[in-house]
């Protein structure tokens, strides 16, 4: 240190720098807790503030839980992302069928999230009467091996805890996000989730707008067939005995039946392209197998207390046939899907309508006295779709061909 | 514990600083001793188990470099001295490189040896390094200083133990003397929390963010990169290389401050270089001071001819190469930083008999272009987890996988769409967010790498490093930093950006070397 150095005015600069520091952490903590983007402090919402809570990418366990416990609803959605994105608790179906319901669905989880919200809801005595589980065949895919099932002992439910409070509050991904709400309230298409856990999908619209449905769905195709192409061709472990997926569906089933709540298997409105290119691939025999599975399960509980339905929408119908635009048509906005994963609200609420007792061709309650005739129909439907030249079948092949 | 993570900052430092002037009071070597245990529990909470190899290592090559001193210059002097050497590389070669030669002769020979699974001890290259350095200087008879806890100290000392910068025993033990230094002295405080400020700046808001930019496409599995998709993973590695080491560094040099002890200076704005020996006097400038020293000059440097000279800087750029990491990655690396060395030096001989010269700033600002992309091309083997994944992206930057916009960018780009296909620029689905924003990361890091001052410059006022006697210390034109309240302001509101920014705490890239 040169001696010219020592005749400044450090303690002041110390000072000011520290006072900087925790004046700024200070108000970026109480700022995010006002605007509170994920939901959990309970803050007020505030018109043209956080009213609209945007959709984020972590903290979603605890996001869902808190909501729930705050609606502590009497109908519960479960599922991944087709579920978050396409079954909106307000449908007309559930309300004129007086559910309350919320939509706990986390996208990128399977049944084992699934099972570990059920545990979290019956600790906090809100576990839901009615329960809609939409069941992944691609989560079963592979075979993956069992687990041991969780505990709430071992997998307490989510809670607002030091980690959390560094990571939202003291954070700047946290101002970030309220950041994001602050523009969120003015925004045409928010990328938000409603108070009962439903992710409208809004953002999509404008994607839509700049790049067209068919790069959606290509893309989507082709991440698909990836993902995919990495697992086994299996439902089952390699060394026999329930898959880790099945013993977890089985454990919520099993919960369900104990509480006396009604459960609705959803088998998924996959858009007729996934179908075509699980068939070209040589999956139709193992999705057919699991639906087996799915039905085996299902009625093995539902003798049980409990009442347990399956609902397969993942047939060849007109809605799952609906045409992708063609490449570089930004115009067309599909009714029923944003690609051939993701189903739009529309088709969500007609799956719940069909399930709470509606009329109509779409989708098919399966159980053991019509499984067998309907998968030969299944069978037949996709056989004379992938004989019949066509701009879906094109494009399937081309995505077969270009695959990388 | 990371510099960048609370229990450091929250716990540990505070902790460590009012225990080293409580202590102080009593006493230097009472402070000393305070410090090294903290440096102990420091490196223990790393990994505990290998504290014991930390501390046998440090007691014998103590004991080495005392018997060494005593027969400085002599034979008996240089016998053990070749035994403590070949003793400290048969322990890094073990824990670092005993896999690699196995799996390297299983795939030349054919054999079936078992790999030994080793887990590399964190800081161990650093640490043997320094102690290496330690010998020689003893030997050379310039170690004056044989304090047993000074020694403990000078090798574990905290901010330098895991990844640097690389200390030589002659600069620092005359600091770990000085009275003044167990004083608390708001003058340090100030400097080294300023620093230290910086250099979180760069490791968290910058660096961290680039890592995002970077990993996709040297994922081992990634798709072929086309040309603008290669370039951009390319050179966001290479600029988060060089804010996390130079952020780390400047952390280092921030929190050694607070103790009054100031290291040595290890970046000067590598990527400002004009050519490639430049460069290597600006990045990582302790380890090239070491590989010099110990390394290149004796195994001659340049003073048997060219043609030695040319072979001895291969081999220590080689030698340098593979102390980074075991692998064929970094063998290809320093070959590569040894052939742009070996090129540079008879370019600069051939240059001379050219008679016709570029204007100086034309030349320079050539010079820079062209060193760093070479430095670019060399960062692609140094961070590819394999050579297959390096070769591809090397071939994506020189347009062998072709050249790619995203769709939603050549559809707005008009007229000029036409013009790029003609070219040969295709557009591909997707990706248009992710591409647009890795490009304006780049951008922004390039701006500061490129033109903003660097920590030594904006802080030269105050001495924040220890620089080689023959650099000048060069202050910046704008930014310079002195302790008025419109710049405590600005760090105080750096330092809170950078401890808001510490919620996932990232390794820094230096400690897996």
């Amino acid at each position: 240190m040169s001696q010219s150095s020592l005749h400044y005015a450090w303690g002041p600069y110390l000072r000011w720098m520290l006072a900087t520091l925790i004046l700024i952490i200070v108000v970026a903590g109480a700022f995010n807790v006002l605007v509170d983007p994920a939901g959990v402090f309970g803050s007020p919402r505030i018109a043209g503030v956080n009213i609209v809570k945007p959709h984020l990418d972590h903290h979603r366990e605890l996001s869902r839980f808190q909501g729930a416990l705050r609606q502590c609803a009497g109908a519960g959605i479960f599922g991944n992302s087709r579920a978050e994105i396409g079954f909106d608790p307000k449908s007309p179906a559930l309300a004129t069928h007086g559910f309350s319901a919320f939509n706990h669905a986390i996208p990128g989880t399977g049944a084992r999230s699934t099972l570990r919200q059920l545990l979290w809801l019956q600790g906090a005595g809100c576990f839901p009467k009615t329960i809609f589980v939409g069941v992944e065949f691609f989560d079963f895919l592979g075979g993956s091996k069992p687990q041991p099932l969780p505990t709430l002992q071992g997998s307490p439910a989510p809670r607002a805890n030091w980690s959390f409070l560094a990571e939202s509050v003291f954070s700047i991904s946290g101002l970030r996000d309220a950041a994001t709400t602050l523009a969120l309230q003015r925004a045409r298409y928010p990328e938000s989730s409603t108070e009962q856990g439903f992710n409208p999908l809004l953002n999509y619209i404008p994607e839509v707008e700049q790049s067209g449905h068919y790069v959606l769905f290509r893309k989507r195709a082709e991440e698909n067939i990836r993902n995919w192409l990495r697992k086994d061709f299996r439902i089952r472990p390699h060394e026999g005995g329930m898959s880790g997926d099945e013993a977890d569906l089985a454990a919520i089933l099993g919960m369900a039946s104990a509480s006396g709540s009604k459960t609705y298997l959803i088998i998924y409105p996959y858009h007729a392209q996934i179908r075509m290119l699980m068939a070209r691939l040589g999956m139709g025999q193992i999705f057919a197998e699991w639906k087996r599975l799915v039905v085996a399960s299902a009625e093995r509980y539902g003798r049980l207390n409990g009442d347990v339905e399956v609902w397969d929408f993942s047939v060849i119908s007109p809605e799952t046939l609906e045409a992708i635009p063609a490449k570089g048509d930004r115009q067309t906005h599909l009714a029923y899907y944003w690609e051939a994963g993701h189903f739009k609200k529309a088709l969500g609420d007609r799956v719940m309508e069909r399930v709470l007792g509606g009329t109509g061709d779409f989708g098919i309650k399966l159980d053991s006295g019509n499984l067998d005739a309907w998968l030969e129909e299944d069978q037949r439907r996709i056989t004379a779709l992938l004989a019949t030249p066509s701009p879906l079948l094109r494009e399937v092949e081309d995505l077969l061909a270009t695959r990388k | 514990m990371l510099f960048n993570s609370y229990s450091f900052l929250l716990a540990y430092l505070p902790i460590t600083v009012f225990g080293f002037f409580f202590f102080g009071r009593f006493g230097k070597l009472a402070g000393a001793t305070w410090l090294a245990a903290c440096s102990l529990f420091f490196y223990a909470w790393w990994d505990y188990r290998y504290l014991f190899l930390l501390l046998t290592s440090i007691c014998g090559n103590y004991y080495a470099g005392g018997y060494i001193s005593r027969h400085a210059g002599v034979a008996r002097g240089r016998r053990v001295l070749t035994l403590a050497v070949a003793a400290n590389l048969l322990l890094l070669g073990y824990y670092k490189y005993a896999d690699f030669f196995l799996s390297s002769a299983n795939a030349v020979l054919g054999t079936e040896w078992p790999i030994l699974g080793i887990v590399l001890p964190i800081g161990i290259s650093f640490f043997t390094f320094t102690q290496i350095a330690f010998l020689a200087d003893a030997y050379a008879g310039k170690v004056t200083e044989y304090r047993f806890v000074y020694y403990v100290l000078f090798v574990t000392y905290f901010p330098h133990l895991i990844a640097g910068p690389v200390l030589h025993h002659k600069e620092m033990m005359p600091q770990f003397d000085l009275a003044g230094n167990y004083r608390p002295q708001l003058a340090n405080f100030a400097v080294g929390a300023t620093i230290f400020a910086i250099g979180l700046a760069k490791k968290v808001l910058i660096a961290d963010n680039l890592a995002g930019y970077a990993a996709p496409v040297f994922a081992p599995g990634a798709a072929v990169p086309s040309l603008f998709i290669a370039w951009g993973g390319a050179l966001a590695y290479t600029f988060q290389l060089y804010f996390d080491f130079s952020g780390y560094s400047d952390m280092a040099i921030g929190l050694s401050r607070i103790f009054g002890v100031r290291l040595p200076l290890n970046f000067n704005s590598p990527y400002k270089s004009c050519n490639i020996t430049e460069f290597w006097r600006r990045w990582h400038m302790t380890l090239s001071r070491f590989l010099r020293d110990y390394l290149y000059i004796p195994l001659g440097g340049n003073r048997y001819g060219q043609f030695r000279r040319q072979s001895n800087l291969m081999a220590t750029m080689v030698l340098g190469g593979l102390w980074h990491g075991a692998g064929w990655n970094f063998v290809i690396w320093g070959g590569l930083h040894g052939a742009y060395l070996v090129i540079n030096h008879a370019w600069r001989d051939f240059a001379q008999s050219i008679p016709v010269t570029l204007p100086p700033r034309i030349a320079a600002v050539l010079g820079v272009a062209f060193t760093f992309v070479c430095v670019v091309f060399a960062w692609v083997y140094f961070r590819a987890p394999d050579l297959a994944t390096a070769n591809r992206i090397v071939l994506g930057m020189t347009g062998g996988w072709g050249a790619a916009l995203p769709d939603g960018m050549m559809s707005r780009i008009g007229p000029l769409k036409d013009t790029l296909e003609s070219l040969g620029v295709h557009s591909f689905l997707g990706g248009g967010a992710s591409f647009v924003e890795t490009w304006v990361w780049i951008v922004v890091a390039a701006a500061i790498a490129f033109i903003a001052p660097n920590t030594q410059e904006i802080m030269g006022r105050f001495e924040p490093a220890l620089i080689e006697d023959r650099q000048p210390q060069k202050l910046a034109k704008h930014f310079v930093w002195q302790p008025s309240r419109r710049h405590a302001v600005a760090i105080g509101l750096l330092l809170a950006l950078g401890i808001l920014a510490l919620s996932r705490p990232t390794e820094f890239l230096y400690f897996q070397f």
